[in-house]
């Protein structure tokens, strides 16, 4: 069930902040995994029939709860319309994208969705891949609960590193949807490298080559004493062992070619397909029963052959990010190894031929990343010595005259990054402005993927070139963007969300809670109304707190009216008014920028003035 | 570097100077970033995450303008009143500079294989250590006549590095790109 919302009491919102609870998740192309860290020490929570990885596979039959995991396979055979993996491939894009990567899939896309995210027909139902994505985090919220024995409400959630922002903002409307609050999305590879570099104490440069179900990510981190520093990163998002098992799919059918069309369904035939190559990480050769064909034989100099181009792609990308980092080969101490695709014998030694050395294997490689999202979510809830310095995979820049995209934070920038820019009218009395925030590498505005295009209003109308426009483009811990705007011979200020062009809509967001609180008893308007109640509350209780530390940096006069606003909200919310609230909220802490600014910038000046005496 | 962009020697709490010490720079770094890096203030009021996030920003911004000798070389004129802006249109004019560029740059889009670019690779490199020596020399000297002349050398060579880093992209593909 989404809804497991407890009302909001006083234990909840002062919930001593280091008692909080946090789990990992890894959300796999094919598998998923949860775990949870306890003193440094990460373990994966399985599931109660004792399975620790959960398929990435959702069944969604006639008016019955999702089913997810390994019993969504046995609907296959039946009713193979109805389920749905690696539904990550999906996670972020159009529906135009979603037809060029579904390619093969019984699953059709909803055409009255067009340019917008993609909507697939599962069955009788429609479902975007963000609503599967929370079906399969509310099993694994589940699952940890059971395990844990406790409520729990918040994760680290791990993502590709080469995700772009819709992709990304994706995953968090997912967990959104599942009931689960992001403390952090960090990339696969870092949580990687987290895990290896806690469990052994790894220092130096260390590679970590993932290759997963469906994505391709290589970062090069620069390891010293509990810093983790990405240095670059490259990657494919539509590269992974999926791909494999298409080709192998395709070489059977060539095999039995006298069958034109079989009954299975093409997801059967990747069935058969992933098995014979799991089954060749082990044996030399094997024989294969083909639906409708005769039986197939593969061994793994074939294979091998197979997979040489896709494998070859990712040395390339290896080779690139080390041009970007300014390494080479030999530079590199270690190669962690990610993700079920490097199981594969040859993907193994390639990578040990590039590298010149023998990859780390000690670490499960389907386990690695949720291990060290666990890590991260203990660091984030009970306080940590390590660091995590990550970067931007992709570019971003702004379209200007003539199609061209200018870049203004490149790739590998290191976050939180901040970039600033100046805009100004071209026209006499403009009011209005227009600016389209790209992502990607190429120059050309229809080469690189459009995250979303806001319009700057309340100019004030004065001749052209007259106006100063600041435009503040700031990418988060998360790698998601924020873009701020204010014009300047007016101090006019103006917020702006980039809402990604392929995301969840408001109207999404609420037909979803909608359809899934059909069973349960609460409608949204309660769900919403608690939601910003234990908001307000968290706002209120860690502003007094801020104020008996460092109230003094508040002069009497702003620390009386800031404290009148917060009384004002205290009021709103013994009624029952939610606009009230958020109206007031939204005041409260527009009030407490500067204050907040200066308490930032007093802990900045501690170490200032210890390390240079001035 | 417009007027009010903060100074990234204040930002790091370092002395200005070009001979900067690697370590010594990470160090500064990571210290300031173990404090305001937003993974220390996820349970923090919204107010306070944005203002952390700004200033980890900040922080990430300094360490990678000093990281960088070209732009290091930017900051240190700017902070000794020397006006860089002027001096680059200048540059248009300066056919000795021009030239020299022009001929490595040509040397760079020409090659066709990693190989022939380790050729130009080493002169590049070779004269831009030359020119990050006589910039810090002058710099300590206060021969303040000879720095925008070997700043912009630095520059140059330093988007020259950047072309050349793009060219050895493309020569290492050996997979051709999706179409």
């Amino acid at each position: 069930m989404l809804l497991q919302i407890v009302e909001p009491s006083t234990s909840l919102v002062q919930e001593k902040l280091s008692q909080a609870v946090a789990i990992g998740i890894d959300l796999g192309t094919t598998n998923s995994v949860v775990a949870f860290s306890q003193g440094g020490k990460p373990r994966v929570l399985r599931n109660e029939e004792g399975e620790d990885l959960l398929p990435s596979v959702v069944a969604y039959l006639e008016d019955k709860t999702p089913i997810v995991g390994r019993q969504a396979f046995e609907f296959i055979e039946q009713s193979s319309e109805c389920v749905i993996f690696s539904s990550k491939r999906l996670m972020g894009k159009s529906s135009v994208e979603a037809q060029d990567i579904l390619g093969h899939f019984a699953i059709t896309v909803d055409e009255a969705s067009k340019e917008q995210m993609v909507r697939l027909k599962v069955g009788s139902h429609i479902k975007t891949p963000v609503e599967i994505a929370a079906d399969i985090l509310r099993t694994l919220k589940k699952q940890a609960e059971v395990a844990l024995n406790q409520p729990i409400e918040k994760a680290v959630i791990t993502v590709p590193a080469y995700f772009d922002e819709a992709a990304r903002q994706a995953t968090k409307d997912a967990a959104h949807l599942s009931g689960l609050k992001v403390l952090r999305l960090i990339n696969e590879p870092t949580a990687a490298a987290l895990a290896y570099g806690l469990d052994q104490g790894i220092e130096g440069i260390y590679a970590v080559y993932d290759l997963g179900g469906g994505t391709f990510d290589i970062s090069l981190l620069r390891l010293t004493k509990g810093v983790f520093q990405v240095l670059a990163t490259g990657g494919d998002v539509a590269l992974g062992g999926d791909d494999i098992d298409r080709l192998i799919v395709e070489y059977f059918n060539q095999l039995s070619p006298e069958v034109s069309s079989t009954s299975a369904s093409y997801k059967q035939l990747l069935t058969i397909a992933r098995a014979a190559k799991e089954y060749l990480s082990q044996k030399e050769a094997g024989v294969w029963a083909w639906p409708g064909g005769k039986d197939c034989f593969l061994d793994r100099a074939m294979l091998e052959r197979l997979s040489a181009p896709l494998v070859e792609k990712t040395i390339d990308i290896c080779r690139q990010v080390l041009i970007d980092a300014d390494l080479s080969p030999s530079h590199v101490q270690g190669i962690v190894l990610v993700g079920g695709a490097t199981r594969i014998p040859y993907v193994r030694g390639r990578v040990t031929e590039f590298f010149n050395q023998t990859p780390l294997t000690n670490l499960d490689p389907d386990k690695v990343v949720a291990l060290g999202a666990a890590l991260q979510a203990e660091a984030l809830t009970q306080g940590s010595d390590t660091l995590l310095l990550d970067v931007t995979p992709l570019s971003l820049g702004l379209e200007t005259m003539g199609g061209i995209v200018e870049k203004i934070i490149p790739r590998n920038t290191p976050i939180p990054a901040t970039f600033t820019h100046e805009f100004t009218t071209y026209q006499d009395g403009q009011t209005s402005m227009k600016i389209h925030v790209l992502q990607g590498e190429r120059e050309l505005v229809s080469d690189c993927r459009s995250l979303g295009e806001f319009t700057l209003t309340g100019i004030p109308p004065m001749p052209a070139g007259v106006a100063r426009i600041k435009v503040t483009f700031m990418v988060d811990a998360d790698g998601l963007l924020t873009v701020t705007a204010t014009e300047k011979t007016t101090q006019t200020h103006q917020e702006v969300t980039i809402k990604p062009s392929y995301g969840l809509t408001e109207e999404d967001y609420h037909r979803i809670l909608q359809e899934t609180i059909t069973h349960g008893t609460q409608d949204i308007k309660d769900r919403l109304f608690i939601e910003t109640k234990v908001k307000a509350q968290q706002l209120l209780y860690q502003l007094n707190e801020a104020i008996k530390v460092d109230g003094d940096l508040l002069t009497n006069i702003d620390l009386k009216d800031l404290e009148k606003a917060m009384d004002l909200l205290e009021q709103c919310l013994t009624q029952e008014d939610r606009d009230a609230i958020v109206e007031q909220q939204k005041i409260v802490e527009s009030m407490s920028v500067p204050f907040a600014t200066r308490r930032i910038q007093r802990l900045v000046g501690s170490v200032a003035s210890i390390s240079s005496p001035s | 570097m417009s007027k009010e962009d903060p100074n990234p020697f204040e930002i790091l709490g370092l002395e200005p100077t070009f001979d900067i010490d690697m370590a010594v720079l990470d160090e500064a770094y990571f210290s300031r970033q173990t404090l305001t890096h937003p993974d220390r203030f996820v349970y923090h009021a919204n107010s306070e995450r944005q203002a952390a996030s700004l200033q980890a920003s900040l922080l990430n911004q300094a360490y990678e303008t000093l990281k960088n000798p070209a732009l290091r070389a930017r900051v240190l004129l700017k902070l000794r009143g020397i006006n860089v802006a002027f001096e680059e249109e200048k540059t248009v004019y300066n056919t000795e500079i021009l030239e020299e560029m022009m001929d490595l740059q040509e040397a760079v889009m020409e090659a066709i294989s990693p190989h022939d670019l380790t050729d130009v690779d080493n002169q590049i490199h070779h004269r831009f250590q030359v020119t990050m020596t006589s910039f810090a020399h002058a710099l300590k000297q206060n021969q303040n006549q000879m720095l925008p002349g070997l700043f912009l050398r630095l520059t140059y060579l330093s988007k020259l590095k950047m072309d050349l880093k793009v060219r050895q992209r493309q020569l290492s593909a050996k997979v051709p790109l999706r179409s």
